[in-house]
């Protein structure tokens, strides 16, 4: 790996609490830390609710403050560190540097003006062009996303778009200033299947030609399991596995990983009901004092609801945080 | 296309409507125009000989068919109380309404889209209730007493404005508004208050939107997020308020002109009903629903300029 070098985006020991209206607070993202590397795609997993969602907003600089409130931790892109970061010196790296597709492409493009002047907006912002130029790279990008009419797209709105054209267009958005990271929030999900995986590829051609790295969040394994390189596992706001993707598929350590794995169905196995994990997230604001996820875990023993494990590493860049490997070394094989 | 010449149908509809129904109410309402004009004193054949002067004794759909191809054609008949055609006497007196409803929506403009977008984001901050708290008040004040309060402590105060009268644009730009822009703020007040919740609502809803967090993605400053994209989103419902709001002024200029005398239509339409003019009545009527339709023709017109998705149906 190209770990020794240095990486485009470091997070370190990041936690994001919401102050809630009735004075409780709930802490949605606790004590997590990650690095994304050049050309990387690595894959934030997690159920709705894992806090996925609000580190990628985090790293925007986008989070709603209040009632969101970022209690420790670092994120650096480039070793600069962005939350010491003025909002006016943010925003000029926001769709610059950093760049975000989103989950809706229905309703992620403003309704009342063109595409061309959506697109020119973003890349006057951060390159000094006028308006012809700004054009001109709009128009390539629409082209280098594989739309055909690009010309007349440009001059159209966006209910004129189809859901797959329109996720088209905020690519070309966010890839037009040549970000060093691209973060994907479930940019397929609500799309229809067969349009998923053009999108999907179109996300990784733009990531080589561009030289990009991406940040992927998602709760779709199979769409993981096509794009990325790494894959970090999020459950209750705690990164609770990482591990590169063939690693993680065929060695998953941490149960909660494993139980993902299963509900992937698959063409092979002959089964009525598709398998799910039993029980629910634990809600933000009232988290329990041992393992977060013990509640649910097939393996869990006395010390998970009393003592929250700490993570350990493996081998193959293998990281778990689950008491099943700080008592006893070596676990039986997690099935 | 389509879209604007279905807009225009309804728009010929509802004037047809209103004139059937002002022409109506002066066959229902109480009150003799002829009676008044002679008084009490005077004796059936003198009654008689006004009312066939007048047209008052054919029947009434020749009467509505005659009153309608002079409104067609800008003859609105004489007006019974000033012995002068009615066109006249409104061409006379619109400049003054026209003026005074044309200044009030532009403060109404001025003032609540700027205050409304500043309370949306500081949504319940300090600032953002007592803006709230206190139009509140605002819309519950009612318009003549407001106009008295404004003689009573600003017109007498400052020598700038006018209390009373009007004095033409022609002559004096200062003049004009020193008579109008008392007046003007009082029909307007009420009508901030009203608007002002309805752009911080608008606002608030548009902030919401995923396009939002897009366009901040881009590193677009929160200035041109606000002005630019929140603001042209949030115009198409408040547009619609707009509408409702003209038609609110143009009733207003009724009982404000009285207030401070200006001789505008709004004046002479009490002078009108209380001789029981009715053919000035009728013609006012005609030329307030004609001013309310086209304000809301327009506004249909500017929604097709505002939001693209409009033009598609």
């Amino acid at each position: 790996m190209e770990k020794d070098k240095n990486p485009v985006l470091e997070v370190n020991h990041l936690s994001i609490c919401f102050d809630l209206a009735n004075g409780q607070q709930a802490k949605v993202v606790e004590d997590i830390s990650f690095s994304v590397y050049k050309e990387e795609t690595v894959a934030l997993v997690g159920e709705s609710g894992s806090g996925k969602s609000i580190t990628s907003l985090a790293v925007m600089g986008l989070l709603p403050i209040p009632p969101g409130r970022i209690t420790s931790g670092s994120i650096r892109l480039n070793g600069q560190d962005l939350l010491q970061m003025k909002q006016k010196n943010m925003s000029s790296i926001r769709g610059n540097e950093i760049s975000m597709i989103f989950q809706e492409p229905m309703t992620s493009l403003d309704p009342v003006f063109k595409v061309s002047n959506q697109m020119i907006e973003g890349i006057r912002r951060h390159q000094a062009v006028t308006k012809r130029e700004g054009f001109a790279i709009a128009l390539r990008m629409l082209k280098e996303v594989g739309i055909a009419n690009a010309e007349k797209v440009m001059h159209e709105y966006p209910h004129q778009l189809s859901g797959g054209m329109r996720q088209r267009v905020m690519i070309a958005m966010a890839m037009a200033n040549n970000p060093k990271l691209l973060i994907a929030d479930e940019p397929t999900t609500a799309l229809d299947v067969t349009v998923q995986a053009q999108i999907l590829r179109l996300m990784l051609k733009m990531k080589r030609e561009h030289g990009s790295a991406i940040l992927f969040i998602t709760h779709d394994m199979g769409v993981v399991a096509e794009t990325a390189d790494r894959v970090m596992v999020m459950y209750a706001g705690q990164i609770v596995e990482e591990a590169p993707v063939k690693t993680l598929f065929t060695q998953p350590k941490h149960p909660y990983t494993a139980a993902l794995l299963q509900t992937i169905p698959s063409l092979d196995s002959n089964v009525n009901r598709l398998p799910s994990i039993p029980g629910t997230v634990p809600s933000a604001s009232q988290l329990p004092n041992g393992c977060r996820f013990a509640a649910r875990c097939k393996h869990a023993m006395s010390i998970c609801s009393e003592k929250q494990p700490e993570i350990m590493q493996f081998e193959h860049d293998q990281q778990v945080r689950c008491h099943l490997y700080t008592e006893k070394g070596e676990m039986v094989s997690v099935e | 296309m389509f879209y604007i010449f279905r807009r225009f149908i309804l728009l010929i509809i509802t004037v047809i409507l209103v004139s059937i129904i002002t022409f109506a109410v002066f066959q229902i309402l109480p009150g003799d125009p002829v009676r008044t004009m002679l008084g009490t004193e005077a004796d059936p054949t003198q009654i008689e000989n006004l009312r066939s002067e007048l047209g008052l004794d054919r029947p009434l759909y020749e009467q509505y068919t005659d009153w309608v191809k002079g409104i067609v054609t800008g003859e609105l008949g004489n007006s019974i109380r000033f012995s002068m055609p009615v066109k006249e006497l409104l061409l006379a007196r619109l400049p003054v309404t026209i003026s005074l409803a044309a200044i009030t929506l532009l403060i109404v403009c001025l003032i609540s889209l700027p205050l409304g977008m500043f309370a949306a984001r500081r949504q319940n901050r300090l600032s953002d209730l007592t803006l709230s708290s206190a139009t509140q008040i605002g819309m519950a004040i009612p318009s003549f007493w407001l106009g008295m309060m404004l003689i009573l402590y600003v017109g007498l105060n400052v020598e700038f404005f006018k209390i009373s009268g009007y004095i033409p644009w022609s002559t004096s730009i200062a003049g004009a508004l020193s008579t109008l822009i008392l007046p003007a703020l009082t029909i307007a007040i009420p009508q901030i208050a009203v608007n002002f919740r309805y752009v911080r609502t608008a606002i608030l809803e548009q902030v919401r939107m995923d396009y939002v967090r897009t366009i901040r993605s881009k590193g677009i400053v929160e200035r041109v997020v606000m002005y630019k994209h929140v603001l042209k989103n949030a115009m198409i419902p408040i547009l619609t308020v707009f509408g409702l709001i003209t038609a609110e002024i143009v009733a207003g200029t009724i009982i404000v002109e009285q207030v401070f005398s200006l001789p505008g239509v709004g004046q002479l339409l009490i002078t009108a009903i209380n001789n029981r003019d009715f053919p000035l009545v009728q013609g006012i009527v005609m030329y307030i629903t004609v001013a309310v339709v086209t304000i809301n023709f327009v506004v249909d017109i500017l929604y097709t300029v505002l939001d693209p998705r409009i033009r598609l149906r």
